[in-house]
């Protein structure tokens, strides 16, 4: 079990979805990989499956169009999972608040596990959210002990949390 | 040799290969100036894999990645045992074929796209492995590997251009740039992750395990043109294997056709060169 | 049962029951007559090979060469009636040199062949029998059904009638051609089945069919005029007594006479036509056209069969000369261009055709090769390629009745709807090209006795890495299912005789490869041991007979590194790694316990429509994913096709070059 945790803690794989940002958290999140940050000296490796991630980035508002996305790609991943809010967009819509297009933060999406305000922020916070989230992974395996996830897809709407790390 | 020591090797070689893969991470951070992940990075992914759910889109699916798993370890088995080359070949093409259909069970564009592709690899490596078999028979009087060990000159003198055709096959056998097609390592992106895209969890772990065993298969294939001494042939290994990932670094990504006609143009003609001139 | 009580069975049952079917066309009395034939047949072949010794058997019917003479006559005749009903210049030129000659032989020369014997039963021909008689039968039972099924219009039970008149007469003369051994003898049998393939490719009866057909027939004719010079040759140089195939054989003129070698190149190119080698392939994708089980048929234990016999029957005599090493390279150029054909086609019959000639060529580049073990492997690939042959094409024929289509496109995903037909077509192409079965290890064989000719190596290699390109290509596009389909879908049911000819033909494919050891220790090998001896090894030392059950995986040696022995094909092991394969994800899997997920489509997956197999396209429409397979029509097109049959005509030119000179 404990070496399962420090696996899980080590490993963490993230898959970048951009809900609708102005792309400047995007480059924060990239920057997190090149050689000054280098993300993976954490193990963490940006990932292109939903199938193979264990976290979730998602930065900028959620709106009409990126929600459906958002959900789907969410439940293709599979137990344990995390989903990090990059950003103050993604965390509770920012300055587009109640705006006519948006429909607010990941959080009406997708169960969030971890926020980072900040337009954009920083790399090192971005760090720290990741890391953040490796221990939240194995917390939620031991929790429920990995179990049978039937997929639960469908847009149900208003699933927030308000579980902050 | 003995059983035990098979038996050993067939447990030990994913340990290895998966050290090596971790010392590959660590080599490819600091060509790029970074600090990389730890040497155990590859046990820490694939434990952790092994511990996630896991979801599978139909039942072929997993049973040919199962199978594909399968005949790497046999063809390994062959190996250590020192059997028919050819025969190897024929296993080791079973195990990738199992791959490329695994990919196929599942009606997903992006595995599909690199199922085929990794059966355009297959057509790219599998000529220059072939001729491997003949080059070791017109060299020991025999097609089973035990052949090279009664030998007392290295394979490589005699085959010099076949062993570079063996380098120019170990980038696609390694999955490494230029020739990573059909399946991109870490951190390279991809369409999507090609044929391991509908993998998840303890399946993609099971992947993972099998590009272990093939690393060892591949050094053994470069360790086999100089068996004695031992350590000159662990040395040309390790040699092949850290001029792989210079490559891989240095390399962007080439195209389909390129790769083809590369390792038709190149690899088999100078298998075919290195064999016709040793034979004459 | 005697040898005349054997014949009766084995020549004269299959022409009663031909006529039976024609004139009488009850299904009842068709369906009882063919299954007791079929059984009789299984039940002689059975016989034959716990009779027949070392030793061949020699059967003389001097009272029946006139009748066969004129049925040869009255065969021609109706070829050039063909050929002037259907205005094809060529067929009436190639028919009347044909009858010409003969009757120039006959007239003329006047032979005297009354010390020839007709027919010589040996070792070979009871492997060529069992195939013949099993597989035949077999393909026989699966005709019923299909015929069943098949869209005849009108007067259907008069069309089959015709069909199995032609079907079942062509299992009686291929049985009779295997046998002959009087050259004339032969070249009757060989024009029979000329006639039978050019009836049976023309049973439809539509534009195409008919065009395939008299395609077929001219092709085919080539051969025959090849061969009626080959006898004119032999008779005007060595008299009457030549005329006999077995004295062709063990002479061991060919180094002593220009003739007699040119009469055995021509000999040779007979066997190339009806082998459908390149160029003459265009037949053989024609007869496509054909109902299944007449592709079956002529795939597996006919027709292409009867041209690669000739060329092994013939290897002994045309062995250590030039002849023979130009024959390896044209089979092994056949093997290489069919194989690269396969790949660019996406009609499934023509796929499975392209394969058979490529391992037609690969059986003729064994005889070229002309070692002990080629000759076995060549022995052995004809026994697998039959059984594995025999197999994907009835599994084609049943996918075709109900995908409605030939296209393997169109079988997407045929896992889910038709499982027990991925589970056969997915053994017969395993078997075709996948360690442990029998065509991969005769295909081991054969790599492994190339290497004295290193050309031939390098043609062997590159066909061998395309072979797996084209099945795994087709296997790929009937696996891909989408999540859940199986749950949706209604799998086909089988109607009983598919099951028993499908699982019959599947389970002996793996029983055979399971007991590889019996099959080369007990027909394979003693069928070429008259002229390859065992002691004397090939030139490349392997040796087949050293091949034992203890042998195929012995840890004395692999492990002990005393003796190094030259190729060893490590049965036991594959076999192992084939149960684990199978065992395995029956362990360790627990399909309750997890979940199906959808397929990735970068997230814009829809709900719409019957399958989950929509996405969110432009403008929020709903699109269907749609897949694939890769032709490579941009490399491969009919040029390729010309250049490569412009090298096939150019090498069998040099072939004739090399004899002449």
């Amino acid at each position: 079990m404990n070496l399962v945790h420090l696996a899980q803690a080590k490993s963490p794989w993230v898959l970048h979805y951009d809900a609708s940002s102005c792309n400047g958290c995007d480059i924060e999140t990239v920057a997190c990989l090149t050689p000054l940050y280098d993300i993976e000296r954490f193990g963490a490796v940006p990932i292109g499956s939903p199938k193979h991630a264990d976290m979730l980035l998602v930065t900028g508002n959620v709106n009409h169009k990126s929600k459906r996305v958002l959900r789907n790609i969410y439940d293709q991943m599979t137990e344990p999972k995390v989903v990090v809010a990059i950003g103050i967009c993604a965390t509770s819509s920012g300055v587009f608040h109640q705006s006519y297009n948006v429909l607010g933060g990941a959080d009406q999406a997708v169960p969030v596990d971890v926020y980072i305000s900040g337009c954009p922020p920083r790399p090192e916070a971005i760090i720290d959210a990741i890391i953040m989230g490796a221990e939240k992974l194995k917390k939620k395996w031991k929790e429920e002990e990995h179990p049978v996830k039937r997929s639960n897809q469908g847009s149900d709407t208003e699933r927030s949390t308000a579980d902050v790390g | 040799m003995s059983w035990a020591l098979v038996g050993i090797g067939v447990l030990g070689a994913p340990l290895l290969g998966g050290l090596l893969f971790g010392i590959d991470r660590k080599i490819t951070a600091r060509l790029q100036g970074r600090k990389g992940p730890p040497i155990v990075q590859p046990f820490y992914d694939v434990i952790k894999l092994l511990a996630k759910d896991s979801t599978y889109t139909n039942r072929r699916q997993v049973f040919y990645l199962y199978s594909h798993l399968l005949w790497m370890l046999v063809a390994l088995v062959i190996l250590l045992t020192r059997q028919d080359f050819l025969v190897f070949v024929f296993a080791l093409t079973f195990s990738e074929v199992s791959l490329a259909l695994a990919g196929f069970a599942t009606k997903s564009p992006y595995s599909h796209v690199g199922s085929n592709r990794e059966l355009l690899q297959i057509l790219a490596s599998e000529p220059v492995l072939v001729f491997m078999a003949f080059a070791l028979y017109l060299a020991t009087g025999s097609f089973l590997t035990g052949g090279v060990f009664l030998i007392d000159e290295p394979l490589l003198f005699s085959y010099p251009l076949l062993f570079l055709a063996v380098l120019l096959v170990l980038t696609i056998l390694m999955r490494k740039s230029p020739f990573d097609i059909s399946s991109s390592a870490h951190a390279h992106q991809e369409i999507v992750r090609g044929i391991s895209t509908e993998f998840s969890g303890k399946y993609l772990a099971l992947l993972e395990i099998a590009h272990w065993v093939e690393l060892i298969i591949i050094l053994i294939i470069v360790f086999l043109f100089w068996v004695k001494p031992w350590w000159a042939g662990v040395l040309l290994a390790l040699g092949a294997y850290f001029l792989e990932l210079l490559i891989d670094n240095t390399y962007a990504r080439l195209k389909l056709g390129t790769m083809v006609r590369t390792t038709w143009a190149w690899g088999f003609g100078l298998s075919l060169v290195n064999i016709l001139y040793f034979t004459l | 049962m005697t040898w005349n009580q054997f014949l009766l069975v084995a020549l004269a049952l299959p022409l009663v029951v031909a006529l039976l079917n024609y004139l009488v066309r009850l299904p009842q009395i068709r369906k009882g007559s063919i299954i007791v034939m079929a059984l009789a047949l299984i039940a002689s072949a059975v016989w034959l090979h716990t009779r027949v010794g070392d030793n061949a058997v020699v059967l003389s019917f001097p009272w029946a060469d006139l009748t066969i003479l004129i049925l040869d006559l009255a065969i021609l005749a109706y070829i050039t009636y063909v050929g002037i009903e259907r205005r094809h210049p060529y067929i009436i030129a190639l028919a009347v040199l044909q009858l010409a000659g003969l009757l120039y032989i006959e007239l003329g020369l006047r032979p005297d062949v009354s010390e020839v014997p007709s027919l010589v039963i040996d070792r070979l021909s009871v492997v060529m029998y069992l195939v013949v008689a099993v597989i035949g039968s077999i393909i026989c039972v699966y005709a019923l059904q299909y015929m069943e099924e098949h869209d005849d219009r009108a007067h259907p039970e008069e069309r089959k009638g015709r069909f199995f008149l032609w079907f079942v007469l062509f299992l009686g003369i291929m049985n009779g051609l295997i046998f002959a051994n009087n050259l004339f003898w032969l070249y009757f049998f060989w024009e029979a089945t000329t006639l039978c393939s050019f009836q049976l490719i023309g049973h439809d009866d539509t534009r195409e069919s008919r065009d395939n057909a008299l395609l077929a027939l001219f092709l085919n004719s080539i051969g025959g005029l090849a061969m009626i010079a080959a006898i004119f040759l032999l008779v005007n140089t060595f008299g009457g007594a030549a005329a006999s195939l077995s004295a062709v054989v063990n002479s061991g003129l060919a180094v002593l006479s220009t003739s007699f070698l040119i009469a055995l190149a021509f000999l040779v190119i007979g066997g190339f036509t009806k082998a459908a080698q390149l160029p003459f392939q265009n037949w053989l994708l024609g007869a496509m056209v054909a109902p299944t089980p007449v592709s079956a048929l002529l795939h597996s234990s006919t027709m292409v069969k009867a041209g690669v016999y000739l060329i092994l029957r013939l290897a002994p005599a045309y062995s250590g000369l030039p002849l023979s090493t130009a024959i390896a390279i044209f089979g092994g150029f056949t093997f290489l261009a069919a194989s690269l054909l396969a790949v660019a086609d996406d009609n499934a019959k023509r796929v499975l055709a392209y394969s058979t000639v490529a391992n037609l060529g690969l059986i003729v580049a064994c005889c070229g090769i002309n070692t002990s073990l080629a000759v076995n492997a060549a022995v052995l690939l004809i026994v697998f390629h039959a059984v594995c042959k025999a197999l994907l094409f009835m599994g084609v024929g049943v996918i075709e009745h109900n995908v409605g289509s030939r296209n393997i496109e169109n079988m997407e995903g045929l896992a889910a709807r038709m499982p027990a037909m991925m589970l056969v077509v997915s053994i017969g192409v395993f078997g075709m090209f996948l360690p442990p079965f029998g065509v991969l290890f005769a295909k081991w064989a054969a790599m492994e006795a190339s290497i004295r000719e290193p050309l031939l190596v390098a043609l062997l290699v590159a066909g061998s890495t395309l072979t797996a390109l084209f099945w795994t290509k087709w296997l790929g596009r009937m696996l891909s299912t989408y999540p859940r389909e199986e749950e949706e879908v209604q799998p086909v049911s089988m109607p009983g005789y598919y099951v028993t000819s499908l699982g019959t033909l599947a389970l002996g494919l793996v029983l055979l490869s399971l007991g590889l050891p019996a099959v080369v220790n007990g027909l394979v090998l003693p069928s070429t041991m008259t002229w390859y001896p065992p002691a004397i090894q090939g030139m490349s030392g392997l040796n087949l007979a050293a091949f034992s059950w203890a042998n195929y995986y012995n840890p004395e040696i692999i492990l002990g590194n005393a003796v190094v022995p030259e190729g060893l094909f490590p049965l036991g092991l594959l076999f192992i790694g084939l149960l684990l394969m199978l065992v395995i994800p029956m362990a360790f899997f627990e399909p309750e316990k997890e979940r199906v997920g959808d397929i990735y489509l970068s997230g814009e997956n829809l709900d719409e429509g019957p399958l989950p197999l929509y996405f969110a396209g432009a403008m929020e429409s709903p699109s269907k994913v749609s897949l694939g397979g890769y032709y490579f029509r941009g490399v491969l097109n009919d040029r390729t096709v010309l250049s490569l049959n412009i090298v096939a005509a150019a090498l069998m030119v040099m072939m004739i070059g090399v004899v002449a000179s």
